[in-house]
């Protein structure tokens, strides 16, 4: 399964790829409701860059977290995918992996899903701390 | 509202009754001033009464973002912050990158109204529509970064943090404000936040902007405009080492200020070269939506003590280093620090301690006037004591806290070695050697701003066009068309170095288009700025500011530098009438009843 890869030290922290991520989900530009989120350590000054993505190990425990099936492992593309319909928004997903979010106005969990092969934050990434790698 | 890129309100926060509310952004705010810059010219004008004390509980402050801010728009993450200048008297907006201004945005707002005055010390706490003033007791003293450092370990690190430093607490006139590294520098808007007992702000918001474009279009066309900076040959130059390149390029053409302006050529920059700033760098940092990639974080040591801060820019090693006669690398570097701890601009920093040091070598002042400061030109140990006395307003730093024109006027002699206009200091862009930065100095509305009109854009660099840099034909047309499209920069708002990195007024347009769903035209953009520019100037005529005061100090028309073999001088007055004719201002440089009535402000005019 292929995934993406944070390079930390070449992070730069521009944002661009969660400004790039929120809007192209969401339609609309919400970096804490993107599926990948950058933050820094705070203990030092200019500390270390930290992203969060999923690494599609899929351990899945977000699927397993969830009561309702809401989310979902799909074999084909390799990717979490949500049901709204299904969501009750226990928030017991958010809780079990540091890499998912949710959107705090329509509710939504957000997920990577390697935006089908092509993954936007890559592309918009201007100092390759985001690499599209291949798994095993 | 009907565009999108805005959030729609603006807060309004009254420290005194510690009461919170909302000012809506109208589609006529946005329309007739964009964002930014624009919204603070209309909103400073309407809210501040003429003649008030600016650090009296009158004044207030406004943060401003624009429809582009946080937008993926490219290098739009910064945010203004306005208010009536204790340094100039006049209007004032500084401008800020980092990720304040977007996360503004991403909380619900456009914006921060401050009035009143607090009891006790508070921090601003803004978390999306929950907001709060937080006791500040125990920040109080404490410098930019520790109270930033603690203020992350209370609130938590996904806030956006910003502080004033014990020079803003002391009301040095040219405080600042600084959110991590980055500073709303200029005009002294910390000393603002001092006499208002806010010491902090921080905000945090887990919102999102909508656009006035669908998605794909937006994404494609911000990525279009990501490309063009990307492949411009400039971009390259501020990767690497942000602004500090220009400075041997500058210093060759004779335009660099040296020893207070006393000549404009520094004899070896080899020591304060970008090559040499560059070999501290241990990464690089960028602003909220920016590819361009100028900042950087350096490491280095000086008399014992160790130094983790930003790599210092083009104005700051200039003006804590070559004006004072200074090219010891690490002693600016730490002097630029010192200011950032204490939250006080460097610029306005070494012009005061430059007048001193002229005013010292030519008698006016002795060391017992400085309070024991050897406040020579070159002496490298004076600027840390200097720097901490002024932030502390101990003995003469009392004075220097003043700027050098309120220096001046403090000891009564020196006024004419002022190297300032309105009381903001001159930047490090010779006005002998580049007569539309001369006309830009004596005629942008808080002062000598380079930032306002970056006419060496022309002049020099051959970006916008190829004007000569010593000849003035054509120079108040090129001023007062810069200055307007500027205006839309700092409205959008975008990083001024877009325009050295192929950003035309058309593709301005185009990002102010693309957020809000508007259809500006580059005329559109020229109309607003004049907007901007002539209500900027209203504000300041109603304080009393005549044409008098759209001036250069009288070194600039009586002497050349000595070292530059042509022997230029530049004399702004001559430009006068005809840049005041391209703006359709009056010879008094009042606007004319007819601008006004095509600008649509003619109810201000009749306001007054």
């Amino acid at each position: 399964m292929n995934y993406v890869e944070f390079h930390k030290d070449k992070c730069i922290s521009c944002d661009l790829c969660s400004e790039v991520c929120s809007l192209n989900k969401l339609g609309r530009i919400q970096p804490a409701a993107s599926a990948i989120r950058i933050t820094r350590d705070p203990a030092v000054y200019f500390g270390e860059m930290r992203c969060a993505v999923c690494d599609m190990t899929h351990d899945r425990v977000c699927v397993e977290s969830c009561p309702v099936d809401a989310l979902t492992f799909e074999e084909s593309s390799g990717v979490v995918r949500f049901d709204a319909d299904l969501c009750t928004d226990c928030g017991a997903c958010l809780d079990s992996c540091p890499n998912v979010a949710q959107d705090a106005i329509s509710r939504r969990i957000m997920i990577c899903d390697l935006c089908d092969g092509d993954p936007k934050c890559v592309q918009w990434c201007p100092e390759a701390a985001l690499t599209w790698e291949a798994g095993a | 509202m009907k565009y999108g890129g805005y959030t729609g309100k603006i807060l309004t926060v009254d420290l005194t009754s510690g009461s919170f509310g909302e000012m809506p952004v109208t589609d006529e705010l946005a329309e007739g001033y964009l964002g930014g810059r624009g919204f603070a010219a209309k909103i400073l004008y309407d809210e501040l009464a003429a003649g008030i004390d600016p650090l009296g509980p009158e004044n207030k402050i406004l943060f401003v973002t624009g429809p582009a801010t946080g937008t993926l728009v490219p290098t739009a993450s910064r945010i203004g912050v306005g208010c009536k200048s204790p340094l100039t008297g006049t209007q004032s907006v500084s401008y800020m990158g980092g990720h304040f201004g977007a996360q503004l945005k991403y909380a619900g707002w456009d914006g921060i109204l401050v009035s009143g005055v607090s009891a006790a010390p508070v921090t601003l706490v803004i978390d999306d529509g929950r907001v709060r003033l937080d006791d500040a007791t125990s920040l109080w003293g404490k410098d930019t970064h520790q109270t930033q450092e603690e203020l992350a370990a209370s609130l938590g690190t996904d806030f956006q943090l910003g502080a004033i430093g014990p020079a803003g607490e002391n009301l040095v006139s040219y405080a600042n404000f600084m959110h991590v590294q980055h500073a709303a520098g200029r005009g002294g808007i910390g000393a603002v936040f001092g006499s208002k007992k806010l010491k902090a702000v921080a905000v945090r918001g887990s919102g999102g902007i909508s656009l006035g474009t669908p998605t794909t279009d937006y994404i494609a066309a911000c990525r279009e405009l990501h490309q063009i900076i990307m492949e411009n040959p400039v971009r390259d130059a501020f990767r690497w080492v942000g602004t500090t390149g220009m400075l041997p390029h500058v210093n060759d053409a004779v335009g660099l200020p040296y020893r207070n302006h006393q000549d404009d050529r520094v004899p070896d920059v080899s020591g304060i070269h970008s090559d040499e700033i560059a070999k501290y760098i241990k990464q690089y940092e960028a602003c909220g939506g920016c590819n361009v990639i100028c900042g950087s974080v350096v490491e280095f040591e000086r008399n014992g003590r160790s130094y983790r801060t930003e790599r210092i820019e083009h104005e700051s090693v200039w003006a804590l280093g070559p004006l004072c006669g200074i090219t010891d690398l690490p002693a600016i570097m730490e002097a630029g620090h010192v200011c950032d701890l204490l939250g006080m601009d460097t610029m306005s920093a070494g012009a005061a301690l430059a007048w001193a040091m002229e005013a010292r070598e030519k008698g006016l002042l002795s060391e017992a006037d400085t309070d024991g400061l050897d406040l020579s030109f070159g002496n490298t140990d004076v600027l840390y004591d200097a720097l901490h006395r002024i932030a502390a307003r101990e003995g003469f730093g009392d004075v220097l806290a003043r700027g050098s024109r309120g220096a001046a006027e403090a000891v009564g002699k020196g006024a004419e070695l002022a190297m300032q206009v309105k009381g903001l200091d001159i930047a490090a862009y010779a006005p002998r050697a580049f007569t539309g930065m001369a006309l830009n100095y004596a005629t942008t509305g808080r002062g000598a701003d380079h930032n306002k009109a970056f006419t060496v854009a022309a002049e020099f660099l051959g970006v916008l066009g190829d004007y000569d840099r010593y000849d003035t034909t054509g120079k108040p047309g090129l001023v007062k068309s810069m200055q307007d499209s500027t205006a839309i920069i700092d409205s959008l708002i975008m990083c001024m170095f877009t325009v050295d990195l192929g950003i035309s007024v058309e593709l301005y347009a185009r990002c102010g288009n693309l957020p809000t769903g508007m259809t500006l035209t580059a005329d559109d953009v020229y109309t607003i700025g004049e907007r901007i520019n002539t209500v900027e100037r209203l504000f300041n005529l109603r304080e009393g500011l005549t044409r008098q005061d759209d001036t250069l100090p009288p070194r600039f028309a009586a002497e050349a530098a000595p070292s530059d073999p042509g022997g230029h001088t530049v004399d702004v007055a001559s430009l006068m009438d005809e840049y005041y004719a391209e703006r359709g201002w009056d010879v008094q440089g009042i606007p004319t009843a007819a601008l006004l009535d095509r600008l649509g402000l003619s109810d201000m005019a009749a306001a007054d």
